[in-house]
């Protein structure tokens, strides 16, 4: 039996437990079976949480990642430099995407980033070819 | 004949994997619609080949060489990862040409592919059998780097 | 379902530590051709850890086929466009600096001036 201090707390700590919160002090007290209930809803809400929070940490280090691709195209020397970062950052675009997508439960997003994916690879190769040949058309100008 | 049955049986599962409505008739008509406009286009384009749908290349890459890819790739992930979080960086930058032996196009496309796709070595030019590949931190000599890749990518184009 | 989700915690704390990794690489490494493995490394151990994590949580579903698809696309694509990248700073006459001296027979003809079928 959990001494009756600790009682709100676990209480507070689940808000899944809400119901069985209301039973047991409805009675006075919890039953082994109340608590064993509790524990376990806990234990989801828990589970839900920390996987919430590890991919809310994967998206911050998107981000970062992001940052500094940024940083290096505009520190860049060369106009490669530029397309390198540039191109590193659609990548973690698409990432991001699929990342949060997952974090507000609204898997529709993933069709977005399969579209990221193949236009950042476009866009890269029409932009290469315009660096060799300095137009988009077939006939070198 | 076979490569065009084989892209048509994949465009039909991309689309009806990537809408997910398997039973509005009309999304299911607006979908083969796109299928037939998409495969008349490629056929007009001339490149339903063996190079345009690998068919005769099966579920084999999946299979057999992605997980060896992979396994490549975490190695040389690791390796990469150690240099660059290391305090003074230990490069050994170094450009080499190695020759490969594949027979046909897509097999080069596939081995300088993988060379790119492990990090370290990044293949910058092709010419004929010849490859051109920068490396990071390149210790192996010409002959063994990327010698069983070569041997595999060999092995899957050869047997049909 | 336990074991998945903390295997998905691996995955995605493993793929976001590589791709801080690679972007590091990318601020730090000294010139061009070294900073393109930089990149390499995010585009491929980032995100297929990251994507794999993902797809631990997804399950069987329709989902996890879209997450396969954009992982393939990303293993076809990044290779290509890096692949693209170095062959068009090469022809444009950025000098990869090297610290072993490469053998006279080692760089191509210098492929100065687009050729003919050059498809970067």
């Amino acid at each position: 039996m959990i001494p009756c201090c600790m009682m709100p707390l676990m209480f507070a700590a689940s808000e899944a437990a809400g119901h069985v919160a209301h039973s047991a002090s409805g009675r006075g007290h919890a039953s082994s079976a109340d608590l064993h209930n509790m524990l376990n809803h806990s234990a989801q809400a828990f589970q839900l949480s920390a996987t919430h929070h590890v991919m809310m940490a994967t998206s911050a280090a998107v981000l970062v990642t992001m940052t500094l691709a940024l940083i290096r195209a505009m520190a860049g020397p060369t106009v490669f430099d530029r397309v390198l970062a540039l191109n590193m950052f659609g990548t973690k675009t698409v990432l991001f995407i699929c990342v949060v997508s997952f974090v507000t439960a609204r898997t529709d997003f993933l069709d977005l980033a399969l579209l990221y994916s193949l236009m950042n690879f476009i866009g890269m190769v029409a932009l290469l070819r315009f660096t060799q040949y300095r137009s988009f058309g077939e006939e070198p100008a | 004949m076979r490569y065009a049955f084989w892209l048509t049986v994949a465009l039909i599962a991309t689309w009806l994997l990537w809408s997910g409505h398997f039973d509005n008739p009309f999304l299911l008509g607006l979908g083969a619609l796109s299928v037939l406009v998409s495969l008349y286009v490629s056929l007009r384009m001339k490149i339903v080949d063996e190079e345009g749908a690998p068919a005769q290349l099966g579920i084999r890459p999946f299979v057999f060489y992605a997980p060896w890819l992979a396994k490549e790739i975490v190695e040389s992930n690791l390796a990469v990862a150690k240099i660059i979080l290391s305090r003074k960086m230990k490069l050994k930058r170094n450009m080499i040409t190695i020759r490969s032996h594949q027979k046909c196009e897509l097999g080069r496309v596939i081995l300088a592919n993988s060379i790119t796709l492990t990090p370290g070595t990044v293949s910058v030019q092709m010419e004929d059998d010849k490859i051109l590949i920068h490396g990071l931190n390149l210790e192996e000599t010409e002959e063994d780097m990327s010698g069983e890749m070569d041997e595999r990518i060999c092995r899957l184009e050869k047997s049909k | 379902m336990i074991a998945l989700e903390i295997a998905s915690w691996f995955f995605l704390i493993a793929g976001a530590f590589f791709s801080i990794v690679g972007g590091i690489g990318i601020i730090r490494l000294p010139e061009f051709f070294s900073r393109m493995h930089g990149g390499g490394i995010t585009d491929t151990m980032g995100a297929g850890l990251i994507l794999i994590g993902l797809l631990c949580l997804a399950g069987p579903t329709l989902v996890a086929a879209k997450l396969l698809a954009i992982l393939f696309f990303l293993t076809i694509t990044s290779p290509s466009s890096c692949h693209a990248l170095a062959h068009s700073a090469l022809i444009h006459g950025v000098k990869p600096e090297l610290d072993v001296k490469p053998k006279p027979n080692t760089i191509m003809n210098p492929p100065y001036g687009p050729r003919d079928g050059d498809a970067s």
